[in-house]
């Protein structure tokens, strides 16, 4: 078994110690010092990105509340001066009705007034004419004459 | 490359066509010999100083750029990082981040070895106790030294558990003493084993491909691709196992039971 040969002993571990003492200075000195860096570097700029991308995801956040809230803002506005220019506008429509109407009343009133005086005024003339007429009329036929006042009392007796 | 040409020199010797062991043995390329020490250059060097040479490139070619939109290669370092990073912050706690780059150049050495084994013609670094045991007991060393620095004489606590009657304390302290003591040998044995065992397998079946022949290896060869599958698997499981064991035992070192 070559594994006892006690002589090749000595040439084995002087190797192994010269070796293993290179290649720890080696690994330790410069190479796990480097790789250490870079995945360090790695998980800063990762935790970095991480932190800016929360960062500019909660400022979205903010905007987009605010622009939410301004929508809210100009709906309700615009639903107030729509309710108000209507009202106003149907105030404007019942008070212009209003006028109208108190005119119609106005002139329908006069005009019932100006009718009923034509009427009694026709009526007081043809009341008039028709004593007038009967006057003649007896006049005429009778021999005696008539007093207007009489046939007058008479036409008013009819009335 | 000398390790293909000493299978060649073995065919002579074995009876086998190809001995399992012999894929374990060491090759020295260059003698040498500093104060009496010997330390020559080894196809164990070799590949022990391909995966220092391959760790080293990928962990740092590939992640010159630094790019924060990682390429295909950068993201595999980032995940092998990260999965090293991982098992200790789940093991350890935060005060295991001291000692991340110590695991984590275990386990990648550990893994590098595992896989550079599965190349064919290639030499299993991981599969030697010598290897294994070391580091095991690298790891157990200093483990025992943070606990002494941390807890200093209170460390000696962590062999007498909190809440166990009287009575029972003289048995506990010596299970926990031996329990202690060992893991650096069921650290190591356990990989050592496990590689072992799974390149000899791996070894036996080829050879049964090559004595079986035209007609009858292709049985062989189908168990064979199995397993090297299976290699493959085991081969990061152990890294992987050995890894979490150290972090396991540094917890323990850090925060007592």
């Amino acid at each position: 078994m070559p594994q006892l040969d006690f002589t090749t002993f000595i040439p084995q571990l002087f190797w192994l110690f010269l070796s293993l003492s290179f290649l720890y200075v080696i690994l330790s000195r410069i190479a796990l010092p480097r790789i250490s860096d870079v995945i360090e570097e790695r998980n800063d700029t990762i935790t970095d990105d991480l932190d800016e991308a929360k960062a500019l995801s909660i400022e979205a956040e903010k905007v987009v509340n605010e622009l939410k809230s301004k929508l809210e803002v100009a709906r309700s506005s615009s639903q107030k001066t729509l309710t108000d220019e209507r009202q106003k506008n149907l105030d404007k429509i019942s008070s212009e009705r209003k006028k109208f109407e108190e005119t119609i009343s106005k002139e329908i009133s006069s005009s019932e007034e100006k009718i009923n005086k034509g009427k009694s005024e026709a009526l007081k003339e043809a009341s008039d004419l028709a004593v007038d007429i009967a006057e003649e009329i007896i006049n005429n036929l009778f021999v005696k004459k008539v007093d207007k006042k009489d046939l007058n009392k008479f036409s008013k007796d009819l009335n | 490359m000398a390790s293909a040409d000493n299978i060649d020199d073995h065919h002579s010797a074995g009876s086998f066509p190809a001995d399992p062991m012999h894929q374990f043995e060491i090759a020295r390329y260059f003698e040498l010999n500093i104060g009496g020490l010997d330390i020559s250059f080894t196809n164990s060097a070799l590949f022990m100083v391909i995966s220092v040479i391959l760790i080293s490139f990928f962990s740092i070619f590939f992640v010159r750029k630094q790019a924060l939109v990682p390429s295909r290669m950068q993201s595999l370092v980032e995940l092998s990082y990260e999965f090293v990073s991982n098992m200790v912050r789940q093991n350890v706690g935060q005060e295991g981040k001291k000692y991340f780059p110590f695991i984590f150049t275990i386990f990648m050495f550990v893994l590098f070895l595992n896989m550079l084994g599965m190349m064919p013609y290639s030499f299993t670094v991981t599969s030697h106790i010598a290897v294994t045991f070391a580091l095991a007991f690298l790891i157990f060393l200093l483990v025992t030294i943070v606990g002494f620095v941390k807890h200093g004489f209170g460390f000696f606590g962590y062999f007498a558990p909190k809440g166990v009657p009287v009575f029972m304390l003289p048995l506990l302290v010596v299970i926990e003493v031996i329990s202690y003591f060992t893991r650096p040998i069921s650290l190591s044995v356990r990989l050592f084993a496990n590689m072992m065992a799974g390149h000899t397998m791996l070894k036996v079946f080829s050879g049964f491909v090559l004595s079986l022949g035209f007609v009858g290896g292709w049985l062989p060869l189908g168990v064979m691709v199995a397993f090297t599958g299976l290699e493959i698997l085991i081969a990061f499981l152990q890294a992987y196992v050995f890894t979490i064991l150290t972090c396991i035992y540094l917890n323990d070192s850090l925060h007592m039971h």
